[in-house]
Formats: C-alpha cells, sequence, structure tokens
C-alpha cells in the first residue's frame, strides 16, 4: 500500500512538475482535457462498476456542468474553486433528477432512460445554445462583435495553459482522492452489497435509496467540475462541441479503460481526448479510424476483458514476463547441456 | 397564415393543423417501423440492437453505389441492401452472438453498440461526406403521391407503416403460432433452459439474426428515403430517437410500439407551427419515452426478463 | 457439422459483401494537365507562384491549416485544394526557389481538440502562417490564441468571430451576410415576407441579419432555427411556406447534407410554386443543380464566389489544379475556397523580402490589399483593421438545366450591420479594395 502511494506520488510529481517542462502546448492542452474527461469517466465508473447502475446521461451532465460555469462565470464574481463547487451542486441536482428512475428502474431500461435524458438535455441545450456575456436566463447575446466578450475565467493563479494544467491535475487529484475515499468507507460497502444483490443489501439495512442516490449525486458532481474545468479551458464553449452520441462514446471509452478501476476512468480520458490527438496530428491517420477501433475494443473487452484494459495490460504484461522467462531458461538451460 | 377558416378547440386550429397531423402520422410511420425493427429483434434474438441503424445505412449505401456508378437493376440494388442486413447481422450473430449468450441484456445491447461503431468507423472512412455533394437514395415509390387533408403523402411514407404494421401482425403470429417463433421467444427468455428442452439453440438464433437483418436491410432503405438524405452518421445515431418508440412498448409490445412510433411523429409534427417550441420539437421521442417509462414504472420495480447480472 | 459448414458459406457470403461496401465509392478522373500553373501571368492567364515550371528544391516554407472533418460533414477539400494550389506552386519555381511545406490537420468539433491543434501548428511544428481553415466552431475557440501570437488566418468561416474578430481574413461572407444577399435578391423579385431557417446552432448569427434587414425594409421576418438532422423535412417545409405566406420567400441556410431533403420535401408538397426561394451559397453547384431540377428559374441563391462555369483565367486554374493534384475532388465552392485562401498566401509570401518569418508572413498577409480575382466581385484584401469583411459584394445564382446560371450581377450586401457600414468606410480610407 505504502509503495503504491510512494509511486503513485512520484507520477503526480513527475505529471506536474517535469511534463510541462518536456512537451508543447499543444500536448499540454490535450493531457489537460484528458484530466477532464477522465473525471467525466470517473463518474460512470463508480455508477457502473461500483454500484451496477448505468448511465448514458454522462456527457449530457458535463454539457450542464459546461453551460453552468459558463454562466456563472458571466453572472457572478465568485472565486474560480467556488464557481467550481457551485457548478457542481447544480449539476447534482440535475443528476439526481436524473438518476430518479433508477429507484425503479434497472439495467437496460435505466440505460435507456438516462440516454432519452441525455437526448432531451442535448436538444434543449443546443437550441438555447451557450452563454456568451448576455443577460437573461441564457446569458446569450445576439450581437455580432463578441471581442469584448471575456473568455470564460480561469483561477488567477492559473491563467496560462501550463498553469493551468497544474490546476486541473490538482483538480483531478482530489475527485479521485474523494472518489476513493467513499469505496473505501461505508457508502463504498453498501454500494458493493447493492451491486452484489438488492435484496440481500435491504436485508442487511442498507438504505438503498440513499445510496443509489448517493452515487448518481457523486457523480453528477464530477461530471459538472469537470464541465466548468471545461469550459474555463475552452474560453468560449458552444452547442456543436457535444453531441447525444458523446454518452455512446463515453460509455465506450469507459468499457475499454476498465470499469472497475478508478484507473481506468483516466485510461478513457486518455482514449478519448489524447489518443486522437496522436492519431492525426502526429501520425496523420484519418479519425475515423478511431471509431472502428472503438467498437472492436468494447467487443473485446465485453468478451474477453472485463477489466478492461488497466487489468488486462499488466496480466498481459506478466504473460509475456513469464513467457520471455521461460524462453529464456530453456534457452541458457539448453546452453548448459552442451 | 390561417388562409382556411378557424375551426378552434381546445384553443388549437385543427383546419390549420390538418396537414401537420397527415404529416407527423406519415413521419410516425418512419418511428413506428424503427422501433418495431428493434422490438421484434428484441424479442427474437433477446438483443437491443444498438446497430440497427448503422446496418440499414451501410446496406442503403452499397445500394447507393449500385444504382449511381454500376448499371446493375435498381431491384437488384435494393434486395442486396436487404441482403446485406441479413448478412451482417447474421455473421454477428453467429461468430460473436454465442460469447453473449450468457451475459445480460445491457451487455448485449453494448455488444451491438461495438458493432454499430465499427460500421460507422468503416462508412465515414470509405465513402466521406460533405462538401458540395451528398447521397440521395429515392425509391421509386417516392414519386407517386396523393394527397389527404392538404397534406401530399408519398407511397414510400405509406408502404413504411404498412410494412410496420405487417411486421406487427406477422411477427407476432410468428412467435405465437410457428414452432421456430417458439423457439426463439423461448431463447430469448432462457437460452440454458430452452437448449436443455432440446431447441437446436444455435439454428434457431442463426434464423433469428438473419430475419432481423433483413429487416435491418429493409428498414435502411426506407429510412434512408424518409428521414433524410442517406447520411449515414444521421441515420446510425437515428436509432437513439427511434429507441423512444421502443421504450413506450417497453420492449415488449410490438402494437404499443408502433402506437408509440406514431405518436412521436405526430407530436412532433404538430409543434412546428408554433415558433415558440418548434426550436424544441426534436425533444419529442426523448420526452415522451422518458414520461411512458415513469409511468409504466410508477407502481413497481420494471426488470428485463430474468436478468440477474 | 452440418451448421458448421453453413456458417462458413454465410460467413463468405457476408464478408464479400462487406467487401462490396468497402469497394471504392470515390470516382474521378485522372487528366493529366502538363505546365498546370506554369508562364507569365496575364489578364486571361493565372500562374502559380512565379510560374517558372521548376521543381522548388530549397529549405521548406512551413505553412498549416486546421479543417473539420465530421461523420456527414467535411470541410476538408478547403484545405486539400490550398494543399493542390501549393503543390502547384512548388512546382513552379517555389517561393524564390522554396517549395511551400503545407501540414492539413481536421478536428471533430471538440474545442480542446481545436486549441491543441492550433498549438501544435503554431508552437511544435513553427508554421510561419495558418492557412485554409474552416470549421464552424473553430473561430470562437482559437482567435484568441492566434491574436495573441499576432496571426491573420486566411480561410473560409461560418461563425461570428470569423468576422468580428482580428485573426480572420475570410474568402467568403459567411452564412450572415450570404443571407442577406438573398433576401436582398428575394425582396427585389418583389416578396412581401420572408421565413428563414438555418442549423439552431448558428440561427441567431446567420438569420440576424436577415431579421435586421427586414426590419430596416418593412418586411416582415420570420426566423425557424432548426435541429439537424432535420428528420421531418415534410411539416418543416410546410410550416416554412406557410409562415412566408402568399407572396412570400423562403430562404434556405443548409449545406448540401441537408439541404435537398427540404427542397424534394417541398417538390413532395406541391410547394414550389408557392413561394420563391433563396438560400445562402453552399448548394450553388453543379451537384446540386442536377439534383433538384424542380427548381430551374426558381431560385435565388447568393453566391460568395463567380459561377464555376464562368472561365476566367482564376477559374481556369483552379479547375486545371483540381485536375492535376487532387482529381477525386470534385469542383464546386468549397474548393474555390481553398484556391483563393491558398492563391492570397502565396502571394503575401512573394510579396516578402526579408527572411520568411511567422512575424513576417503576418504582415505580409496584413499588407495584402487590392488582390484581383475573377472569383470575387471585387479585390481582396485584408489590411491592418480590428476585423476583415473583404468579401460583402456578391452574386445571385440559380438553377437551370442541371447547370448553375446567373441571376443577378454583383451586388452590395446591404449595410444591416455597423460591421459593414465601418468596412467600407475602411475600404475608401484606407484604399483596400481598389
Amino acid at each position: 500500500m505504502l509503495k503504491r502511494a510512494v509511486v503513485i506520488a512520484v507520477l503526480l510529481v513527475f505529471v506536474v512538475v517535469v511534463l510541462p517542462t518536456q512537451v508543447g502546448a499543444d500536448w499540454i492542452t490535450t493531457f489537460t482535457s484528458v484530466g477532464i474527461y477522465s473525471l467525466v469517466a470517473l463518474g460512470l465508473g463508480i455508477l457502473y462498476g461500483r454500484v451496477g447502475m448505468i448511465s448514458l446521461g454522462q456527457v449530457a451532465l458535463l454539457v450542464v456542468g459546461t453551460w453552468t460555469g459558463t454562466r456563472l462565470s458571466y453572472l457572478t464574481h465568485l472565486p474560480f474553486p467556488l464557481m467550481l463547487l457551485a457548478t457542481g451542486a447544480i449539476t447534482c441536482v440535475v443528476g439526481v433528477l436524473i438518476g430518479l428512475p433508477a429507484l425503479r428502474l434497472s439495467g437496460l431500461y435505466l440505460a435507456l432512460i438516462t440516454l432519452m435524458a441525455a437526448g432531451g438535455v442535448t436538444v434543449v441545450l443546443t437550441a438555447i445554445n451557450f452563454p456568451n456575456g448576455g443577460g437573461g436566463f441564457t446569458g446569450r447575446s445576439v450581437a455580432i462583435d463578441l471581442t469584448n466578450v471575456p473568455p470564460v475565467r480561469r483561477p488567477s493563479i492559473a491563467i496560462a495553459d501550463v498553469a493551468y494544467f497544474r490546476y486541473v491535475v490538482v483538480v483531478c487529484v482530489v475527485m479521485f482522492l474523494l472518489a476513493l475515499a467513499h469505496v473505501a468507507t461505508k457508502p463504498g460497502r453498501a454500494w458493493a452489497s447493492i451491486r452484489e444483490s438488492e435484496p440481500a443489501a435491504l436485508a442487511a439495512g442498507v438504505n438503498i435509496t440513499l445510496y443509489k442516490m448517493w452515487a448518481f449525486a457523486l457523480s453528477a458532481f464530477m461530471a459538472g467540475v469537470a464541465g466548468c474545468l471545461l469550459a474555463a479551458q475552452v474560453g468560449a464553449p458552444s452547442a456543436q462541441g457535444f453531441q447525444t452520441q458523446d454518452s455512446l462514446t463515453l460509455l465506450a471509452t469507459t468499457l475499454i479503460g476498465g470499469i472497475y478501476s478508478l484507473w481506468g476512468a483516466i485510461v478513457s480520458g486518455i482514449f478519448i481526448q489524447l489518443v486522437p490527438f496522436i492519431f492525426q496530428a502526429q501520425w496523420g491517420i484519418n479519425p475515423n479510424f478511431l471509431l472502428i477501433i472503438f467498437g472492436v475494443g468494447i467487443l473485446q473487452v465485453l468478451l474477453t476483458a472485463p477489466g478492461g484494459l488497466v487489468e488486462q495490460v499488466p496480466k498481459d504484461l506478466k504473460n509475456l514476463a513469464r513467457l520471455l522467462y521461460k524462453g529464456v531458461r530453456k534457452l541458457s538451460g539448453g546452453r548448459q547441456k552442451t | 397564415m390561417h388562409s382556411l377558416v378557424g375551426f378552434s378547440v381546445f384553443g388549437v386550429d385543427w383546419i390549420f393543423l390538418r396537414p401537420y397531423i397527415v404529416l407527423g402520422l406519415a413521419l410516425g410511420g418512419a418511428y413506428a417501423l424503427s422501433g418495431v425493427g428493434l422490438v421484434v429483434l428484441y424479442r427474437a434474438t433477446g438483443v437491443l440492437n444498438i446497430a440497427f441503424g448503422a446496418v440499414g445505412a451501410a446496406g442503403a449505401l452499397i445500394a447507393y453505389y449500385l444504382v449511381n456508378h454500376t448499371s446493375w437493376p435498381h431491384w437488384l440494388a435494393y434486395l442486396i441492401c436487404v441482403l446485406f442486413g441479413g448478412a451482417v447481422n447474421l455473421l454477428y450473430g453467429v461468430v460473436i452472438g454465442p460469447a453473449f449468450a450468457a451475459r445480460d441484456p445491457l451487455v448485449k445491447m453494448m455488444g451491438t453498440l461495438g458493432l454499430a461503431l465499427i460500421l460507422l468507423g468503416l462508412m465515414a472512412w470509405r465513402a466521406p461526406a460533405g462538401g458540395a455533394f451528398v447521397r440521395v437514395l429515392i425509391l421509386p415509390t417516392t414519386n407517386h403521391r396523393f394527397e389527404l387533408f392538404g397534406a401530399i403523402v408519398n407511397w414510400t411514407q405509406v408502404i413504411s407503416l404498412v410494412f410496420a404494421l405487417v411486421l406487427t401482425a406477422g411477427t407476432t403470429a410468428f412467435l405465437r403460432f410457428t414452432s421456430l417463433g417458439t423457439a426463439m421467444r423461448a431463447l430469448a427468455n432462457d437460452r440454458e433452459i430452452s437448449a436443455t428442452l432440446g431447441v437446436p439453440v444455435r439454428r434457431v438464433e442463426a434464423m433469428a439474426w438473419l430475419g432481423s437483418g433483413l429487416i435491418c436491410g429493409a428498414a435502411g432503405l426506407l429510412l434512408a428515403d424518409l428521414f433524410t438524405s442517406l447520411d449515414y452518421a444521421a441515420l446510425t445515431f437515428l436509432v437513439i430517437s427511434s429507441l423512444a418508440a421502443a421504450l413506450i412498448g417497453r420492449l415488449r409490445s410490438l402494437w404499443v410500439t408502433m402506437a408509440g412510433g406514431i405518436a412521436v411523429g405526430f407530436f412532433q409534427a404538430v409543434f412546428s407551427p408554433y415558433q415558440n417550441i418548434s426550436n424544441y420539437r426534436t425533444a419529442t421521442p426523448f420526452v415522451l419515452s422518458i414520461v411512458a417509462l415513469l409511468y409504466l414504472s410508477r407502481h413497481r420495480v420494471v426488470t428485463i426478463s430474468r436478468s440477474a447480472h | 457439422m452440418r451448421s458448421t459448414k453453413i456458417n462458413v458459406g454465410v460467413a463468405l457470403a457476408a464478408s464479400s459483401l462487406v467487401a462490396l461496401m468497402l469497394a471504392s465509392f470515390a470516382t474521378g478522373a485522372t487528366r493529366s494537365a502538363a505546365g498546370v500553373g506554369s508562364g507569365t501571368a496575364s489578364a486571361t492567364k493565372a500562374i502559380c507562384g512565379q510560374g517558372t515550371g521548376k521543381k522548388a528544391t530549397g529549405a521548406p516554407i512551413k505553412l498549416g491549416g486546421i479543417d473539420m472533418l465530421i461523420p456527414g460533414v467535411d470541410f476538408t477539400t478547403v484545405g486539400k485544394i490550398a494543399a493542390a494550389y501549393f503543390q502547384c506552386v512548388n512546382d513552379n519555381g517555389g517561393i524564390h526557389g522554396r517549395p511551400i511545406q503545407y501540414t492539413l490537420y481536421n478536428e471533430q468539433l471538440n474545442p480542446a481538440q481545436q486549441a491543441a491543434l492550433a498549438r501544435k501548428l503554431v508552437q511544435s511544428d513553427k508554421v510561419v502562417g495558418v492557412v485554409g481553415n474552416t470549421s464552424f466552431t473553430e473561430c470562437g475557440t482559437n482567435w484568441r490564441y492566434y491574436h495573441s501570437k499576432g496571426i491573420i488566418v486566411i480561410g473560409a468561416g461560418v461563425q461570428a468571430e470569423c468576422y468580428s474578430t482580428p485573426s480572420f481574413a475570410e474568402v467568403n461572407m459567411g452564412p450572415r451576410y450570404s443571407n442577406v444577399g438573398a433576401a436582398q435578391a428575394l425582396i427585389a423579385a418583389g416578396v412581401k415576407s420572408i421565413a428563414i431557417a438555418s442549423p439552431n446552432t448558428i440561427s441567431a448569427y446567420a438569420d440576424g441579419g436577415v431579421a435586421a434587414l427586414g426590419k430596416k425594409l418593412g418586411i416582415p421576418v420570420k426566423i425557424f432555427p432548426t435541429a439537424l438532422p432535420v428528420t421531418d423535412a415534410n411539416s418543416t417545409i410546410l410550416n416554412l411556406v406557410q409562415a412566408a405566406g402568399p407572396n412570400g420567400g423562403v430562404i434556405l441556410d443548409f449545406t448540401p447534407d441537408t439541404a435537398p431533403s427540404l427542397l424534394n420535401a417541398a417538390v413532395a408538397q406541391g410547394l414550389v410554386d408557392k413561394v420563391k426561394w433563396g438560400s445562402s451559397t453552399p448548394i450553388a453547384n453543379t451537384f446540386m443543380a442536377g439534383q433538384e431540377k424542380a427548381f430551374d428559374h426558381k431560385m435565388y441563391i447568393n453566391s460568395e464566389m463567380s459561377l464555376l462555369t464562368e472561365k476566367g483565367p482564376d477559374e481556369t486554374l483552379y479547375d486545371q489544379i483540381t485536375a492535376k493534384y487532387a482529381p477525386k475532388i470534385s469542383i464546386q465552392s468549397f474548393g474555390q475556397f481553398g484556391y483563393l485562401d491558398a492563391m492570397f498566401a502565396t502571394r503575401a509570401l512573394l510579396s516578402i523580402s526579408g527572411p520568411i518569418t511567422l512575424k513576417s508572413y503576418n504582415a505580409a498577409v496584413a499588407n495584402l490589399k487590392d488582390q484581383k480575382t475573377d472569383m470575387l466581385c471585387k479585390p481582396w484584401y485584408v489590411g491592418n483593421i480590428p476585423f476583415h469583411i473583404p468579401n460583402n459584394t456578391d452574386i445571385t445564382v440559380d438553377y437551370s438545366g442541371g447547370q448553375v446560371i446567373p441571376k443577378t450581377g454583383c451586388t452590395a450586401i446591404t449595410a444591416v450591420d455597423s460591421a459593414i457600414t465601418q468596412t467600407r468606410k475602411w475600404e475608401t480610407q484606407y484604399g483596400l479594395n481598389g
């Protein structure tokens, strides 16, 4: 456990201190997005991996968070951390509303009703579009000269891209610790028992309603925080950046990353943001290939590696090491004979 | 624009709305068709096929290619579209389907999401769209029209409505009265027990996938004509709105699904002349399905078949 | 055993069908045109760069661009034709012997990705200039970044930020002014009221100009933001026609991905002759004219570029370059955008006397003025001004027998915005376009 903590700490120091000095602004921007999307995936991972409840509404919640963060930025002068919390809280309310049906629905139905809710939310947000410094509820101005409208504000200590990247990493660490704290304590145990069997959990005195809603609230809070971070990263978000089907892509990458491990969320973020960047900006590959890879990836994960890449890769590496070791021993053994 | 004499009931000018109602019912036919298609697949294979739209779109794309770039007769192109749907689904059902057999319906659905993404990726890679260029696949029946209450309806719309009806009635009868249908129902319900009872599992499943795939192909052909131009991305994800009808029918009742699909089309079209809500009318399928599901689940926990895990 | 055999057979049949699907959809002639863009420029002949006919061999000059590519809409045509133009320049002596190395990225409307790609171009690839950008949202995401680096992007725009910030000089005028152009043409043709539909994500900007024009002239304008993809084309179009009313005009502001379903619905509902039909630029091409023959002599399509069939020197060279360097891409207005983007960038490069750097290139871009081309009504320019709308006078076209034909000649877009008034003031004040 201690060893693990040390490894993680070293890794973090590397990411926060060393990494920004080694790569360009394009990579830093991309890594920032990886962090943001891993929070969304983390929320989905908690719901599905821990409680066994599926929600296809996470991207819609991210959009709600982005919208709310943008609106708050223009409406208030809240310091950034408070804006982050407020956005999280508002998104939380929406998330719990979307999650309410989970008290009565499960499995496929829950997946579909949350997908429908996401579709509805996306239609409404596309129709009213994102705030751009105007007044009223929607905060949308029809003025065509927007050069004087400031972008969504970033924290005063993290205006530049690199500083903002570090800020996002810190927020991510806090969120992952929050998730860990939940998983390791009473809510985590309650969720595990709900996942195993609801009747048994009920019999054991677990307040199913409370803990289910808690999970939805937590995952929505994370999506909301991610949305606010995204709004500040982008500066001027717009409705075209989000589509209902993004929920399906998120599900795909979260499954591929690994639904049962918190690390899987990071892998998912990498798949959504970093891999497309590497694919087409570094290697010049048609981005539509990614869709094919995601498709094959889902099938592979569902069929052979339910734990996703985070579980499978170490296993594969171990097997590879064992093979190599055997091979080397055989070879060296063979030599000894002669 | 209320050039007609108003006939107002509940504050709504019904005469003004008449053509929208007709067009809404015709549009509802498209939703009903895809909804019924989804439920038929679900009842026969136990799989909610998210790739429904993608398979149909890929088939339609092939038909488009054959119609526009070869001298093959058009009927053959349409036939190949339908067969393509059958072939892809059969391939999926035979190669990958059994591996999912013991999993719960949610996992099965996610498996088809994989298929949908693969097909979409292939289409976007091989047949890029955009710029000055658009693919339109218009069936010959679309050019034959008649007038109904101030709106004009074409035969493709009629055909899809009839097709949905025939599918509904035919599938209901097939599942109930034929031994293969009974076997499919048994399989979709519980694979293990059916196998123990002597149902030739693999063969029945293959038949179900083949049949459902043919429906995918036919629906793809009709939907490419009814909904948009042959925009495969839109067609692939239209499955999300089409799911609404299936959900209203709780993935079980074909007749309710049919009615649900028509209701979705009806409301969407009827909202369109009202400037305030017109922009939100594409939310109709989502809102209707949520309302229906919440209403249906108001008393008890709804679960799907036997899924324990 | 038997079932296995069946399965193998089925698998084979299915795979052959899949293979059929993979068969190439793209068709294109491979005409070769030797010496494209070589020789001396004249009133009847355009050339690539210096027109020497010799391959450039020196140290490459790096340029780059970002185009939107999402399933269903592909704007990379702009960048690809720009790349083809640069290839032609490289085959004709390059920029004083140095070839242009053009990097084109595509983006999927993900703002973080757009930001990353702009930074990659400028900071990692170290391009001296950004050329050929077209996207629904990239202007809004990146204008501040480009501005902070002193970059002026030569591209083709869609949203407000492309025309209201210092960072872009677009060769087109965008949907807002193109719609105004269509509305002007309709009003000139006697239309008494207008209904206009744009995709809901751009409606406020794209339709706002027509609303302002209507207010100015006392003509009622109804706006219908439309969600994409259009699933209920029939009721959408019926609604538009009824909203426009008798003696009305309907303006459709959609790309060829969406417009055909609406136009076809109008035909199906028997509405073609109930109103006059206007449109913004994207459907002004032969392909659409061939698709929509029912609208022959009934369209008022604003065209930001000259007719593709009018063979002026630039139009001719554009055809030749496309045939030689990008034969798979059809002739279209997006191709014209790419051609002009690359042509103006090349002229900027050729005007630099000292070392070619990010600073000197963008200064040269800002100095571009009075750039004549037969593809535009008036000379194009950039200038040291806070925003650029250099394309603000254009033509109206129509369909006829599968061809696009002229309807009205060059007409100035009505100054519905103070931005246009200001632009014209600058034009005379600084002598930007002759």
